[in-house]
């Protein structure tokens, strides 16, 4: 979208980068130390939760745009390298994060938010079709585990074609979404989700709980002590 | 080529042209809108489910309308998301 090249020189944009960067790639590894370098630098409690906020949802942003395969639409001074496939997947989180307990930042402190999170999180949770709810469980599941979130409820080892293909095409959603190519959705297609509307579902659950959990996860993190 | 079978802007008839228009009709600063003229490719790839659509932006527009952080901060954010992510969005 943007040349960002050229690395920011203010410390107030250098640690907006640093968050970022943890929240992209390891929102769990974030703690209190993390919070008080960033109030040293200027940034207030709402605005770290505003740059977690909006890095998260950048981040299910890019999910869709590379598993539905969209064009660029924009004219653009410096166009980006195209995405290397070879690249290793993000790391998946190593601990679990308590997303549940009691935390010093928090959703509900940005206006608006639970308002807006609530009938999105209805749309893509509260629905028997195209995706049953019982794949819609399975798929919430492996996309917060990823990035160790608290409530992933152990997933149980995929017992048909098709609970192994959305197990894969959530891992690549949530750990490698560069690799999101034209062939990516061949496998649950094969192994019987029919039609574009089930298949823009899959990737819906996934992206949208890789995201949510992703926020939540960071939150929770950089609120511990 | 899109993955998915994608309904464009001019394309769109009835729920779908509703929410599109709905959405083209908020106020947006013209560096966003795509010089195609119908609706951004972000926007239309959401369109195989018109009831989710707008729940989606919606959420954007929240995070986009108001600070602390300022737009261009806003533009570092989304655009180191998307570098690290090997995403051209």
């Amino acid at each position: 979208m943007r040349d960002v090249r050229a690395a920011p020189r203010d410390p107030r944009s250098r640690t907006i980068s640093g968050l970022v960067q943890l929240v992209t790639q390891a929102p769990w590894t974030l703690s209190g130390e993390d919070r008080s370098r960033a109030h040293a630098a200027g940034l207030d409690d709402a605005t770290i939760l505003h740059v977690i906020m909006l890095s998260s949802f950048f981040g299910y942003l890019n999910r869709i745009a590379d598993a539905v395969g969209i064009e660029l639409d924009y004219e653009v001074a410096v166009r980006p390298p195209a995405a290397d496939p070879s690249t290793p997947p993000w790391p998946r989180a190593d601990i679990v994060i308590d997303t549940l307990a009691p935390r010093a930042l928090r959703l509900e402190q940005r206006p608006g938010a639970m308002e807006a999170m609530e009938p999105w999180f209805a749309r893509v949770l509260d629905r028997d079709e195209p995706l049953t709810r019982a794949q819609r469980r399975r798929v919430l599941d492996v996309a917060i585990a990823t990035v160790g979130d608290g409530r992933a409820h152990r997933v149980e080892v995929a017992s048909t074609a098709l609970e192994h293909e959305l197990d894969e095409l959530t891992e690549t959603i949530a750990l490698a979404p560069w690799r999101l190519g034209a062939d990516a959705l061949r496998g649950v297609r094969e192994a019987g989700l029919t039609g574009d509307e089930a298949v823009f579902d899959a990737i819906q659950v996934a992206a949208f709980c890789n995201f949510e959990a992703r926020m939540t996860v960071a939150l929770a993190a950089i609120s511990r002590e | 080529m899109a993955h998915l079978q994608l309904t464009r802007y001019g394309e769109s008839i009835g729920a779908l042209r509703d929410v599109y228009d709905a959405m083209l009709a908020r106020p947006l600063p013209p560096v966003y809108r795509p010089p195609h003229g119908g609706a951004p490719g972000i926007i239309e790839a959401h369109s195989l489910d018109p009831v989710l659509l707008p729940r989606v932006f919606r959420f954007s527009g929240m995070l986009n309308g108001q600070g602390p952080l300022t737009w261009p901060e806003r533009e570092l954010v989304n655009a180191t998301t998307s570098r690290l992510n090997q995403c051209f969005y």
